[in-house]
């Protein structure tokens, strides 16, 4: 019982009070790149939450089961990256094969995907942070899922923004960052809930 | 042809993996007993300020301490246990507002012949956190931990309270504006204490 | 003439390639570790000896790089690089290293060390590709270093752990949370992105009217 209100209190705390994108900065270049448009930025959403979610449990059993029986933890973040890059070019075959229809949504986001520094972040953190293989699959559920609400709000305050003037030099990038940072703040106050 | 360089690739590829990770092996054993001993400095300094001995100060005779500490492993927390001071250190971590809480407690008289008795806080420190600075991260503050010390468990956790002038002597003091952080901190406490009471139930009924 | 080619690949990294003002890359890490001054130099300093090492190896390596693998191997060789330093700085500055947790680590996804690989070093030689790693990487940093003043002033109070503003004036915590940084980021690219536009506007004046 208190496995799973652990298992709870993670993937909540993952989505809103530990958001990835915006409490801990990571996968900062696509989520400034990916949210021009809605459509683009589900379709990435979707692309980051699934991955997250195998990485985070392919890359808690590599570390726990393979590197540190053996005593090569220094070698972490070789394996993570060589694992990502295999699990992302499989989902994608595999992906391919079953479903054209999701390949079609989100097909083209998934190569993106392995350099995105929030999936690796995120297996880092769950190494970092011990968690039991129950609680890492909570966690990259719902780091993803907290990356991929971030992102899809965002793009629908830039899609309003685009139609309004802005002072020079504000646009892009700038006026992008401030409005993250109302966002954190707004975020930050869910912390309440927990 | 095409394969042929298909195969160089390759080999050169398995090469370069090869290098690195013997360079990395390399760095990884020389500096391994540096890293290892900065934590057990790290550990050991805390248990002494929690315990109040104040004749440790170098980083050999901390490391000298913490070499007379037996070590017992559990999935919740670790002892430390320390007999020829009489007290037992538990290490446990729970979780904050923003990260894990890694917290150590020193009691006495601590684990004796697989028994726990847990009858005196002899004192509290943070080891790691990451709580909003100058709110939650006050927790790490002198005043603050300093009410645990002495803080006697027998008739229960201590409860941290915040807004009133302490009143019973089971109440600690909280920390304005950081009431979250106050109630993972007593949280992950009471925990604790109860997978000790858990897994020692004999030690703890006394 | 030979100098002057090394100082031009080396101000053309500093500031017109400069990786947070002109392409937003990297940023990742100029949020995270921004809350005080000694994590941005010690992150700063990593980030130049792993853009410059990784660069002079791929340099010297260049010729004989398979075409087709080229991208694992850059990625192999930046990864070495980031977990010698991350050894290192658990070795010898241990509390540093807690308080930067995994973001050294992630000094491997910045796309810039990998964007200088693919772009300069793997055509420059080694020397020109030092200082052009490095170039980027000090330019890099010097926004990096910019913020954290920004932030640690506001938020502490304080500077490199010295008190610089007295205690009675009230701190501005929200800087030091996650929020700041995106505000300091946001208005640092503003005043430049504004700047250069300006700049280049004027420049632009000026040669219109010596014709």
């Amino acid at each position: 019982m208190s496995d799973f209100s652990d298992f709870l209190k993670i993937t909540f705390a993952a989505v809103f009070t530990g958001n990835i994108a915006l409490t801990y900065f990571l996968g900062m270049c696509p989520f400034i790149a990916m949210s021009k448009s809605p459509a683009t930025a589900f379709g990435m959403g979707a692309a980051v939450v699934f991955v997250m979610t195998v990485t985070c449990c392919i890359n808690w059993i590599i570390y726990w089961q393979i590197l540190v029986p053996t005593g090569t933890e220094h070698l972490q973040l070789l394996c993570f990256i060589a694992s990502i890059a295999v699990i992302v070019q499989i989902l994608e075959l595999f992906i391919d094969r079953v479903s054209p229809v999701l390949y079609a949504a989100m097909g083209i986001f998934l190569p993106l995907i392995t350099v995105n520094c929030a999936i690796l972040g995120a297996s880092l953190f769950m190494v970092l942070r011990k968690y039991s293989f129950l609680n890492t699959l909570g966690y990259g559920f719902g780091s993803g899922m907290g990356w991929a609400i971030a992102l899809l709000a965002m793009s629908g305050v830039r899609s309003r923004i685009n139609t309004s003037k802005l002072p020079p030099g504000l646009e892009g990038p700038a006026i992008t960052m401030i409005t993250a940072g109302i966002m954190a703040m707004a975020f930050t106050g869910l912390a309440g809930v927990m | 042809m095409k394969k042929s360089s298909g195969i160089k690739s390759l080999f050169f590829l398995v090469l370069v993996m090869t290098f690195s990770s013997m360079l990395l092996t390399m760095v990884a054993e020389t500096t391994k007993d540096i890293r290892n001993n900065h934590d057990k400095i790290e550990l050991a300094r805390k248990i002494c300020i929690s315990a109040d001995l104040k004749d440790m100060s170098s980083e050999k005779e901390l490391l000298n301490f913490f070499s007379k500490g037996k070590i017992i492993e559990s999935k919740d927390f670790k002892i430390i246990d320390f007999r020829d001071e009489s007290f037992s250190a538990v290490v446990f971590s729970g979780s904050g507002l923003w990260d894990q809480i890694y917290t150590v407690i020193c009691v006495r008289p601590g684990l004796i012949k697989n028994v726990f008795l847990c009858d005196k806080l002899l004192g509290l420190q943070i080891i790691q956190q990451k709580e909003t600075p100058g709110l939650g991260g006050r927790i790490e503050e002198k005043w603050f931990t300093d009410q645990f010390s002495g803080f006697s468990l027998k008739k229960g956790n201590p409860q941290i309270v915040i807004g009133r002038s302490k009143k019973t002597e089971m109440e600690i003091d909280g920390i304005t504006g950081a009431s979250m952080t106050c109630k993972f901190l007593q949280e992950s406490l009471s925990n604790c204490i109860a997978s000790l009471k858990k897994k020692y139930p004999s030690g703890m009924a006394q | 003439m030979k100098k002057n080619k090394y100082w031009e690949t080396f101000r053309f990294g500093l500031i017109d390639e400069n990786p947070i003002f002109k392409m937003i890359l990297g940023i990742c890490s100029a949020l995270a570790v921004t809350n005080s001054v000694i994590n941005t130099l010690t992150m700063t300093l990593a980030v130049i000896f792993v853009t410059a090492t990784s660069s002079a190896l791929i340099s010297l390596i260049r010729d004989w790089i398979p075409k087709k693998v080229r991208m694992v191997v850059y990625v192999t060789i930046i990864a070495t690089f980031v977990m010698v330093v991350d050894l290192l700085l658990k070795a010898m500055f241990p509390d540093i290293s807690k308080a930067l947790g995994p973001y050294v680590g992630l000094i491997i996804t910045n796309c810039i060390i990998m964007g200088r690989a693919e772009a300069f070093a793997s055509n420059n030689k080694v020397i020109l590709s030092i200082i052009d790693g490095a170039g980027v990487a000090i330019g890099y940093g010097i926004i990096l270093i910019f913020i954290s003043v920004i932030r640690e002033l506001l938020g502490f109070g304080t500077l490199l752990g010295y008190l610089i503003i007295p205690v009675q004036v009230p701190r501005m915590m929200i800087m030091i949370m996650a929020p700041g940084a995106f505000f300091t980021l946001g208005i640092v690219v503003w005043i430049a992105r504004y700047w250069m536009y300006h700049r280049v506007s004027v420049n632009v004046d000026e040669v219109g009217r010596e014709k």
